[in-house]
């Protein structure tokens, strides 16, 4: 029976249950025989590689990855590029996949693992600190989508990098886009916490901070890696502690 | 006969397939000390279990940076990750360390076992750490920090 089901049963069901048993063994077994009876299907090389990345196996992961691309790359560029972005933060390697997800889908605006494709992009950019690039990626991602979670943040990069620049009115225009978008998000307030501060503004700063904590929360966060952009408890509090001498 | 004995080989040959790939157990060779553990044939992932480090990784960074810093823990000229996965048992006590190391193409490579064996030290020194309770039970849970290291030296830690 079990022989049965390994080798023969129908091939959508074994490859549900590979990936129902995520991280298994048996998991693994079932993906190699698929893979040796259906070499040409992409989308097993990419459900087998996501335990590998889940456990911070990134050679093993990344090499199944690279197979799904190379079968198909329309299908799992967009995935890997948020991979290397999320998992491993090769803002690089992330913007490279994008790029050529791009040019491969030309009248199309891509959503890699459901996120728009300029907001990752603006992210990538960030962590190279290449803020100009940043501004106009995250600036073409709001003109671009209808509102939606990603351009809440998209607001809350572009505030960020145009503190980073010194442009402090331009940067409280941004946050504020960000909360006129979703009132919780506490990263805006933290952050004009800090260009309040940079304005010796210490009153308007001091509000944004308690209002930054009441709304923790909400906070922008993952169960699986650290956004770039993501604040903490303690952060706030270490800044509140700061902006009360 | 033979359908029992079939059947019989080829649950001997399952059962440990239900075991999760990569597991860690002490080793004599690699561990210096062993690492209690609440429940060895139940050690969660750390998105199913919720343990993490107080403060986030972010947390973790601002800890032991600095201190790879001032020990000029690095790794020649070299561009790529490694990734320092262990167990943090029910008691929040970290021990089992294991290395993942890959070069920029995101391929396997070997650094300086030294090297490695330093940053493991360091990252052993870590003791704040939270375990949730799931439905009343504290499990042990497999936890993971990645290094980005540029131009050989560590320049960030998630």
């Amino acid at each position: 029976m079990a022989v049965f089901f390994l080798f023969f049963s129908n091939k959508e069901k074994r490859f549900h249950a590979a990936s129902h048993a995520q991280g298994t063994k048996l998991s693994q077994t079932l993906f190699e025989i698929l893979k040796f009876q259906n070499p040409e299907n992409s989308d097993i090389y990419f459900e087998q590689s996501v335990a590998y990345n889940k456990y911070g196996y990134y050679d093993k992961g990344f090499e199944l990855l690279d197979q799904a691309v190379d079968l198909n790359p329309k299908m799992h560029l967009g995935y890997r590029g948020y991979m290397k972005l999320r998992f491993l933060r090769d803002f690089d390697g992330a913007l490279a996949d994008f790029d050529r997800l791009d040019s491969l889908t030309p009248n199309f605006n891509d959503a890699p693992w459901g996120e728009n494709i300029d907001f990752l992009r603006g992210e990538c950019h960030y962590g190279n600190k290449d803020y100009a690039k940043a501004i106009d990626a995250f600036q073409l991602n709001i003109d671009n989508q209808e509102s939606g979670w990603a351009d809440v943040h998209s607001f809350v990069y572009l505030g960020m990098y145009e503190y980073e620049l010194g442009n402090f009115e331009k940067s409280i225009i941004d946050l504020n886009n960000a909360i006129k978008e979703s009132d919780k998000t506490p990263e805006a307030y933290f952050y004009l916490a800090k260009v309040y501060k940079a304005m010796d503004r210490l009153a308007k700063a001091r509000q944004n901070l308690i209002k930054s904590k009441e709304l923790i929360s909400y906070k922008r966060t993952d169960p699986y890696n650290e956004y770039l952009n993501e604040i903490y408890l303690n952060e706030v509090m270490a800044l509140e502690k700061e902006y009360a001498e | 006969m033979v359908n029992i004995v079939l059947s019989v080989g080829i649950t001997l040959w399952l059962f440990p397939k239900s075991h999760m790939i990569m597991p860690i157990a002490f080793d004599s060779n690699v561990d210096h000390e062993e690492l209690e553990l609440c429940n060895k044939d139940k050690i969660l992932q750390y998105y199913s279990s919720g343990t993490n480090y107080v403060g986030g990784k972010r947390a973790i960074k601002n800890e032991i940076l600095p201190v790879i810093n001032e020990k000029k823990i690095e790794f020649d000229s070299s561009n790529g990750y490694i990734t320092i996965r262990f167990i943090v048992n029910c008691n929040g006590e970290i021990g089992l360390l294991r290395a993942n190391e890959i070069d920029d193409d995101l391929k396997s490579t070997k650094y300086s076992q030294t090297n490695i064996d330093e940053l493991k030290n360091v990252v052993s020194t870590l003791d704040n750490w939270e375990v949730q309770n799931l439905k009343d039970i504290k499990y042990d849970s497999y936890y993971f920090i990645n290094f980005k290291i540029e131009e050989g030296v560590i320049t960030d830690i998630f």
